[in-house]
């Protein structure tokens, strides 16, 4: 039992590193390629643990060279547009201009009922509302909805709004993030100014602070 | 590119091992080789003295190797390679002729299954 716990904890850590080290897409968007690598990374890093008298350096080894191929592929593909045209393909437009691309949908397999479903789900009602429909290489479709009936905007009503600020977390349950505070140009001082204001003496009080750069601020005290 | 690296070194790495694991099987190997030629000359003298002290110099050999071959191995075959020694040991032992050639013989086809898949084949591959 001993070896099945010290497996998982040794494999629960290769499979994070190995993830980071991929780098960082949510699930919903990885290319296919990506997405079949993860599962046979999980595949591989399971076996292992569920049964003891499967060999361990043989997952790990196998788990390194899929990483390998994997980061050098998408190396390659960002540096050449070519590769990555050959990995990823190419987004594919359904309807653009007026008019329904069958030949494009017919290749994808997408039929009428999925791209009213897509149009739909974005807020439009029927193609009349919409400019593009695109399928992008991570097989999510997006649609552009024309100008007439795309929400307003301040812009089309000659407004003018204030950029809009970033707000960085200062503190984060009771731990100080320093460079976030440097980013801000703020001074510790001021940090604890703001505290001493909302009645908060330490930083481990603070379950959050937030500040952007105009110097508005959110504090959330810990609750006991 | 600092992700480019690490993966690099960790390639490296994961080489390196397979690299000296390849290295441990093929000495095993070769010394089960020049163990099996001993052990079957000795076995038409019928010199059993000689063929337990062999095979016991063989086991302590086995022992050593046997961390590093079992990270590639299924812990059944490697028992399964173990007792196949010791079993042909005690069997020289009592000087049990048909069953010690038997188990000798087994154990030196275990043992060279094990190269068997180290090596590059379409067999292996397929």
């Amino acid at each position: 039992m001993l070896i099945t716990v010290l497996r998982t904890a040794i494999m629960y850590a290769l499979v994070v590193l190995t993830l980071r080290i991929m780098g960082k897409r949510q699930i919903a968007e990885l290319e296919p390629s990506e997405l079949v690598v993860t599962i046979i990374i999980s595949e591989l890093a399971a076996d292992p643990i569920v049964d003891p008298g499967k060999p361990f350096a043989t997952a790990i080894v196998s788990i390194i060279i899929l990483l390998f191929f994997e980061v050098l592929l998408s190396f390659a593909a960002y540096k050449n547009i070519n590769i990555r045209s050959l990995l990823y393909g190419k987004p594919s437009t359904f309807y653009g201009d007026g008019k329904i691309n069958q030949k494009e949908m017919q290749n994808q397999r997408y039929s009428i009922g999925d791209l009213l479903e897509e149009i739909r789900n974005s807020g439009a009602t029927s193609l009349s509302e919409v400019e593009y429909v695109i399928m992008e290489t991570n097989g999510n479709v997006s649609v552009i909805q024309n100008s007439r009936n795309r929400p307003v905007t301040p812009g089309d009503l000659g407004i003018k709004v204030s950029v809009p600020e970033i707000s960085y977390i200062i503190i984060d349950n009771g731990n100080l993030i320093s460079s976030n505070l440097q980013r801000l140009g703020k001074t510790r001082g001021w940090m604890m100014k703001k505290l001493r204001d909302e009645g908060i003496s330490k930083v481990s009080q603070v379950f959050y602070m937030g500040a952007d750069k105009s110097g508005d601020t959110v504090i959330i005290k810990k609750e006991k | 590119m600092k992700r480019v690296i690490i993966t690099v070194i960790m390639l490296a790495l994961a080489v390196g091992f397979i690299v000296y694991h390849n290295t441990v099987v093929s000495k095993l190997d070769e010394r089960v080789d020049r163990t099996y030629d001993t052990v079957m000359s000795a076995f038409e003298r019928e010199d059993y003295e000689k063929i337990t002290a062999e095979l016991e110099s063989l086991e302590e050999e086995w022992d050593d190797a046997q961390s590093w071959i079992g990270m590639t191995l299924d812990t059944d075959m490697l028992e399964e390679i173990g007792i196949s020694l010791r079993q042909s040991i005690e069997y020289a032992k009592i000087a049990a002729k048909e069953d010690f050639i038997g188990e000798f013989v087994m154990f030196n086809q275990c043992v060279k299954h094990l190269t068997y898949y180290e090596r590059l084949s379409i067999e292996s591959l397929l």
